[in-house]
């Protein structure tokens, strides 16, 4: 059963023998992708787009991949550039903004006013204001923070995920939340 | 850490514990590392407040998770797949295949081999062709001076006549005249004769120039008087028979007939 193969054996026999054996990968990786994608970019479309090229790269390039290396890991680094790709395309498009270079990004963040607090949750609120908060912190930490909470990785499989140092995770994701936190400090949403 | 807990104070901002709390935050420290982490947040307001607040954002971000990400659909992830075959189309493409490949894979030795051969063959061919050009050439060049070099390639000659000629000359003179010429002059006038006529046969290949007359003359006593034989020699010797030079060949030797010759006496 293909069920039964690991990831890097499932690789291998799409390599060697059948190509559609792939489609095990897309099932077991798809939506931890799609999640790391819509983690990083704002729009579901946009979310979905990137998914979808990751796989078809991921499966374009079977034979380029390393057997030393996770499956998991190589599908993260390619969703994770995909991701990167567009956000600078949409960067010289003007429309992002998630602007890394933006002062606005720097600035702390408040809830959309323009939202009615009679129409709105305090659920929803926070839900906003994470998101944008989220979205609004550079693309690095941005990707850690995303693979963390939306995927639910470890700091171990992120580390090999993104070929970095163990420590450099865990570094990268406290400065996340330390500017997470002071661009919530703000709101409604109690973050001490 | 021991050493960052000594330094630590309840509000002080410089607790360098950012990886124990963000560790501790999801859960991934060691029991080790979160005693240490626990005792110090007992004593540090600051550090407390951050793991509060960190735990606070994960929370949303979960629940932001929660209430949008988890009620999108996955996407359609359409792979392009190499067009499908049925089972017989592929096993027949694989047949043709490995049936041209057998096609040219085999033949390829064979073609060498033949190759080679062919390439042998062709150089014989070219050889013998060569060998018998020139052979022809000679005959012919020969033969517009001499007919009866036309006979001589390959053909045994019988030595017979001239043994019989000069045993009957030999015959003769013995019986009815005196010799006025010496023997050893007689039978140097018949070998000089006969060597000349030899030679010129002998040299196989070349052009030769044969005269009409391949006589040995043997000295013939009649009524005292010696006189000049001539014999004609009915059939041209081959070139094997004359191959005497060195008293070599098995089959006839001049010295045999001088032999004859003095027994006959």
């Amino acid at each position: 059963m293909i069920s039964e193969l690991t990831d890097e054996q499932i690789v291998k026999l799409a390599v060697d023998e059948n190509p559609d054996a792939f489609g095990e990968i897309v099932n077991r990786w798809e939506r931890k992708i799609f999640a790391l994608c819509y983690g990083m970019l704002k729009r579901e479309d946009e979310a979905k787009d990137a998914t979808q090229e990751t796989f078809i790269a991921a499966y374009k390039n079977l034979e380029g991949f390393r057997g030393d290396a996770k499956v998991s890991s190589w599908l993260h680094r390619i969703a994770v550039n995909k991701c990167l790709s567009r956000m600078r395309r949409d960067k010289s498009r003007s429309e992002s903004f998630l602007d890394d270079d933006n002062p606005a990004a720097d600035q702390v963040f408040t809830a959309d006013a323009n939202l009615s607090p009679s129409k709105l949750t305090e659920k929803n609120e926070r839900t906003t204001a994470v998101r944008q908060a989220v979205q609004a912190l550079p693309a690095d930490l941005r990707q850690v923070v995303v693979m963390k909470e939306f995927e639910e990785m470890t700091f171990q499989e992120i580390s090999d995920a993104m070929e970095m140092p163990l420590s450099t995770v865990k570094s990268r994701l406290y400065t996340a939340l330390k500017q997470l936190r002071a661009k919530l400090k703000n709101t409604q949403i109690e973050v001490v | 850490m021991e050493n960052k807990m000594l330094d630590s104070t309840k509000y002080n901002p410089q607790c360098r514990f950012n990886d124990e709390i963000i560790s501790f935050v999801y859960d991934e420290i060691d029991d080790a590392a979160k005693s240490i982490l626990v005792k110090h947040l007992a004593n540090c307001q600051n550090c407390t407040d951050e793991v509060n607040a960190f735990s606070s954002i994960s929370y949303s971000i979960q629940d932001w998770k929660k209430e949008e990400f988890a009620n999108l659909a996955s996407p359609s992830i359409y792979i392009p797949y190499p067009a499908e075959k049925p089972v017989d189309a592929v096993n027949s493409t694989n047949n043709y295949r490995k049936m041209i490949r057998r096609f040219f894979t085999v033949p390829t030795t064979f073609a060498k081999t033949a190759a080679a051969f062919g390439t042998v063959a062709v150089i014989l061919g070219f050889g013998i062709f060569l060998s018998i050009h020139y052979l022809n050439n000679s005959t012919e060049t020969a033969g517009t001076k001499d007919t009866a070099t036309e006979q001589l390639p390959m053909r045994r000659k019988s030595i017979e006549p001239i043994l019989e000629k000069v045993d009957e000359v030999a015959g003769s003179s013995n019986a009815e005249v005196k010799t006025e010429v010496p023997i050893e002059k007689q039978k140097t006038a018949a070998i000089t004769d006969f060597q000349t006529s030899v030679k010129r046969i002998k040299t196989f290949g070349e052009k030769v120039e044969v005269k009409k007359s391949n006589n040995v003359k043997a000295p013939k006593k009649n009524s005292g008087k010696i006189e000049s034989v001539e014999i004609d020699i009915q059939e041209i010797p081959g070139l094997t028979d004359f191959a005497l030079e060195n008293n070599e060949s098995d089959d006839i030797k001049l010295s045999d007939i001088f032999a004859e010759i003095e027994t006959d006496r």
